[in-house]
């Protein structure tokens, strides 16, 4: 049944899933198992996305078969999951910009191969990715830039980060529409990636470095 | 409306020459003279040229713009927003300065005040949750509840009407008491139809539905002066006469929010079919009662959510293109020409819209990321293509890179016609000098 149960999430199966998921439940499972197994099904999910063979349409529907899995086995958990996580990267689209499809493709991906990652959301102020970086202690910041008009705020959260006395512990990296080579120059930031494949391995690699 | 008595007799391409012909001797322009009304025609044949698959004089240049002209001429997007002297300041001097074969229309920017009369929920704009220089954005959520598909399969005016409207106006809200006009059937059925209308919360949001019209009257006579002085001192047509949608982005852009509606394709696939079917015949009329009231063929059709990376190939086959290409059909059946906007990239997708039931010589596909080579081999002798040139390299590149890379793709793409140089996106935000190098590239190796 456990390798049901990858499969059903890999697959997409909504109701498969969520019944096989209570049946473990009364079964005893521990809801960890479960978590762990919906993991290496998003894991799966998440692979065949890089290899094309999955859209954003079927990342979406993974995502709202998690969030039913998750609504089944909340109360079964004696302490809320992932308190105790270390952060391994900020996630935010910039100030002004209220896009968000990019950002959460490469959210999901960095879950699924086992990044934790704080979702700041959209329209992000400048001071907002500081504070958070403060809080958390994560020290990669990923921002999200669609509008060229926007770059402008990626610049002045490097400046912060310069002025705060953050900025050799923090490494940046941007994604978006109008990003490239320019665009990291003017702003001072340490990387750019809009191939979310390629974002994945560069955030992976960072992680795996630190540690 | 029609544009000739016995139109109902005419046959698709009989109605496409008359929508040209009336295109190209417009009445309403008073051309300031004879020089001005030749390069008007002109442009418009090259137009009708490109489209038709022949070779033009040279390729038609018409870089897609946005916001840009305010930042051009130093106002800020608020103020081209609101005030209607400053628009019309700043679109004149751009049209003059850049002067390529259409105009950059000032409609596009949209009137702020209706918007803040009718507390449009639906998007930000420049001062009213963006910066005043930042373009307005959707503010995407799911104005139309995932049990609501029967309601608006039955009647979608209605559903308009009742249930969305009151969601993203909020001076609109209290339109959720009214009555559908369908109720006025019978005399006993008048009394009870109308007293909601009576309603003191009802009666105010009629108020201001009012004046929102009256300040879109206001915009309307603005605009419509500053296209008309374009066409009529420049020899400037319009690039655009109606403006429709892909009836999937309509339930995903408008309705259900993208990713609601990706959801409703693996739990209530029927449901999209149904809706979408409902929506085509609306989608076509309202582009081909654009395009006859601005005298101006080409309906405008930008394409959001059946892109490469957003759903499967089985998925884009299946949802987003039969009901896409009724509309295709629909429009070019009353002598329209679809103006296929492809947002991000069709490289999956060039062979099926390649489809042989489309009519020849009839569309036209402006891309932005699709390979320009690939989607001419599709496309040759089908549709006519344009699009690619980057709006990041206009923004960021050199003069020098700008022309290199339109000759590169005029040498690619241009042979034998039916090629339109345009940017691949709508330009915001640019650099006047690059913006002027693709148009001056454009005249100088567009030549045929």
């Amino acid at each position: 049944m456990r390798e049901e149960l990858i499969s059903a999430i890999a697959d997409l199966k909504e109701d498969e899933a969520l019944t096989l998921v209570k049946q473990k439940l009364e079964m005893g499972e521990t809801p960890l198992e479960i978590v762990e197994q919906c993991r290496l099904g998003v894991e799966i999910v998440g692979k065949r996305y890089r290899e094309e063979k999955y859209f954003l349409s079927d990342l979406i529907m993974s995502e709202e078969i998690l969030r039913g899995v998750m609504e089944i086995i909340t109360p079964y958990f004696t302490q809320k999951y992932g308190d105790q996580e270390e952060i391994n990267i900020i996630m935010g689209t910039i100030e002004g910009d209220i896009h968000d499809l990019g950002k959460n493709i490469i959210i999901y991906l960095l879950k699924s191969v086992g990044i934790n990652v704080y979702d700041l959301g959209v329209d992000v102020k400048p001071e907002e990715f500081v504070a958070a970086l403060k809080e958390t202690n994560a020290s990669l910041l990923g921002i999200s830039v669609v509008l060229t008009f926007c770059i402008n705020g990626v610049k002045k959260v490097v400046d912060l980060l310069d002025k705060s006395g953050l900025r050799d512990d923090v490494k940046i990296i941007i994604g978006g529409y109008p990003v490239n080579q320019k665009v990291k120059e003017y702003t001072g930031v340490d990387y750019f990636e809009n191939d979310p494949n390629k974002a994945v391995d560069l955030i992976k690699d960072i992680v795996a470095n630190e540690e | 409306m029609s544009l000739t008595d016995n139109w109902s007799e005419l046959n698709p391409d009989e109605k496409f020459e008359a929508r040209f012909e009336s295109f190209k001797n417009p009445e309403d322009i008073d051309f300031v003279d004879e020089e001005t009304e030749k390069k008007y025609k002109q442009a418009v044949q090259r137009l009708k040229d490109a489209i038709e698959l022949n070779e033009p004089d040279r390729v038609p240049i018409a870089p897609n713009i946005g916001f840009y002209p305010t930042e051009y001429a130093g106002i800020t997007a608020e103020e081209a927003m609101y005030d209607y002297d400053k628009l019309a300041m700043a679109w004149e001097k751009f049209n003059k300065d850049f002067d390529f074969d259409f105009l950059a229309t000032s409609t596009m920017i949209g009137p702020g005040a209706v918007f803040e009369t009718l507390d449009y929920q639906l998007y930000r704009w420049p001062g009213h949750g963006t910066d005043e220089n930042t373009s307005y954005q959707c503010v995407e959520d799911e104005y139309m509840k995932a049990d609501e598909y029967d309601a608006l399969i039955a009647d979608p005016s209605g559903f308009w009407m009742r249930d969305y409207l009151p969601r993203i106006f909020g001076s609109l809200a209290p339109w959720s008491q009214l009555p559908p006009f369908t109720d006025l059937v019978e005399l006993p059925f008048v009394g009870f139809s109308m007293f909601p209308i009576g309603l003191p919360d009802v009666q105010e949001s009629f108020e201001k539905y009012l004046e929102a019209g009256r300040q879109a009257l206001e915009w309307i006579q603005a605009v419509g002066e500053i296209d008309g002085k374009a066409s009529a001192v420049q020899g400037l047509p319009g690039f655009m006469g109606g403006v429709t949608k892909a009836p999937f982005d309509v339930l995903s852009d408008t309705l259900r929010g993208t990713q609601p509606l990706m959801i409703d394709m693996f739990r209530r696939p029927e449901k999209i079919l149904e809706a979408m079917e409902q929506i085509v015949p609306i989608m076509i009329e309202t582009g081909v009662r654009g395009a006859t009231a601005n005298n101006n063929p080409m309906v405008f059709i930008p394409l959001h959510k059946g892109a490469d990376s957003f759903m499967s190939r089985e998925q884009f086959l299946k949802f987003y293109w039969p009901t896409l290409k009724k509309v295709i059909i629909g429009l070019v059946e009353e002598g329209c020409v679809p103006f296929l906007f492809v947002e991000g990239a069709y490289n999956e997708r060039l062979d099926l819209i390649a489809d042989p039931e489309l009519p020849e010589g009839r569309t036209y596909w402006l891309f932005d990321k699709t390979d320009m080579v690939e989607a001419k081999k599709h496309l040759s002798g089908k549709a006519a293509i344009g699009g690619n040139v980057s709006a990041s390299l206009i923004k960021t590149g050199t003069s020098e890179e700008v022309k290199d890379y339109v000759k590169n793709l005029i040498d690619d793409v241009a042979d034998g016609g039916g090629f339109i140089l345009s940017t691949g996106v709508v330009v915001d935000d640019a650099e006047a000098e690059n913006l002027k190098a693709m148009i001056e590239a454009g005249r100088e190796y567009g030549v045929y």
